[in-house]
């Protein structure tokens, strides 16, 4: 139930931003975007204050956070160098050569 | 890190008990929410940079998204193994943020509440920092698309210039184009793992 007013909300985004492409307003976009995030920012706020139990278990909330940023990032970082391996590093025809080329194999 | 001041602004007065009880109101930051989507969307469909930089590096470049993508949602699926109280589906609505900390945790928070909210907010602050601080290290040991890959949704704006300086100026266009991407999938996934 939740997708679709999120999914219909972005794609009423793309359709109006493909066809105001031209305009000027579409300049100030990412600006309201910033003013937008704040705002709920601020609301976030306003709900996790208002949550005492949130409060209380802070050092447990942190500890999962902090696992699950481990979990994601390692497991992007092998996807990561499996990509470079096999795409990047064996024609270099349309790829640019980086630091990482002149690297030994380990 | 302005964005914080305010998150830490709306604690501080609830917590202090001055602010207006209207302004409680979940219908209020969800009809915004749905401004922001739009807005997203809006700068999505006005952008015209994917469609260049895909035509010069063919759909190879597509890959590094995917791996991001793939990578992430494997990591967060083995952490949830270790934490028994975190369904999947909440722990890969985390890790689908991306390090787009404020969007994944204003929609966690609206759609699961302010608890898991807050874990996605310092889980994908902290992925951020990650890159930030360790990007040398992520080069030297997985290669120059590590701290693209590890970067996520910031790779167009926070830590592009680390990853410009760490990996090389010459992974500037993947990391802007693999920022755009994920940036885009961030709503689409976490509104889809919070559906199931």
């Amino acid at each position: 139930m939740t997708l679709l007013p999120v999914l219909l909300s972005i794609v009423g985004g793309v359709a109006s931003g493909y066809l105001l492409r031209k305009k000027s307003v579409v300049r100030y976009t990412s600006r309201l975007l910033n003013g937008v995030i704040m705002l709920l920012l601020f609301f976030l706020g306003i709900s996790v204050g208002s949550n005492q139990q949130l409060v209380t278990r802070f050092a447990a909330i942190g500890m999962d956070a902090l696992l699950l940023t481990l979990g994601g990032t390692l497991g992007s970082l092998f996807c990561a160098r499996w990509v470079y391996k096999q795409l990047f590093q064996r024609n270099n025809n349309h790829t640019p050569t980086g630091k990482g080329d002149k690297q030994e194999k380990p | 890190m302005l964005y914080l001041l305010f998150f830490a602004v709306g604690i501080l007065l609830t917590v202090t008990g001055l602010l207006p009880e209207v302004l409680k109101d979940e219908r209020i930051s969800k009809g915004i929410l749905y401004l922001l989507l739009f807005l997203v969307g809006l700068q999505i469909g006005s952008g015209k940079n994917i469609l260049r930089v895909l035509g010069r590096y063919g759909a190879k470049i597509m890959l590094l998204p995917l791996a991001t993508t793939l990578g992430t949602f494997a990591g967060v699926s083995l952490i949830s193994l270790l934490l028994p109280d975190r369904s999947l589906t909440d722990c890969l609505s985390v890790g689908a943020g991306f390090a787009y900390y404020s969007l994944s945790s204003i929609l966690i928070t609206s759609f699961r509440g302010a608890e898991l909210g807050t874990v996605a907010l310092l889980a994908n602050i902290l992925r951020e920092f990650t890159v930030l601080l360790l990007a040398p290290w992520m080069v030297r040991y997985f290669g120059p698309l590590a701290p693209i890959s590890a970067g996520g949704a910031t790779t167009m704006d926070t830590t592009l210039p680390f990853i410009s300086r760490y990996s090389g100026e010459e992974y500037v266009v993947i990391a802007l184009f693999h920022g755009m991407v994920i940036d885009f999938t961030v709503p689409l996934w976490v509104s889809f793992f919070l559906s199931l």
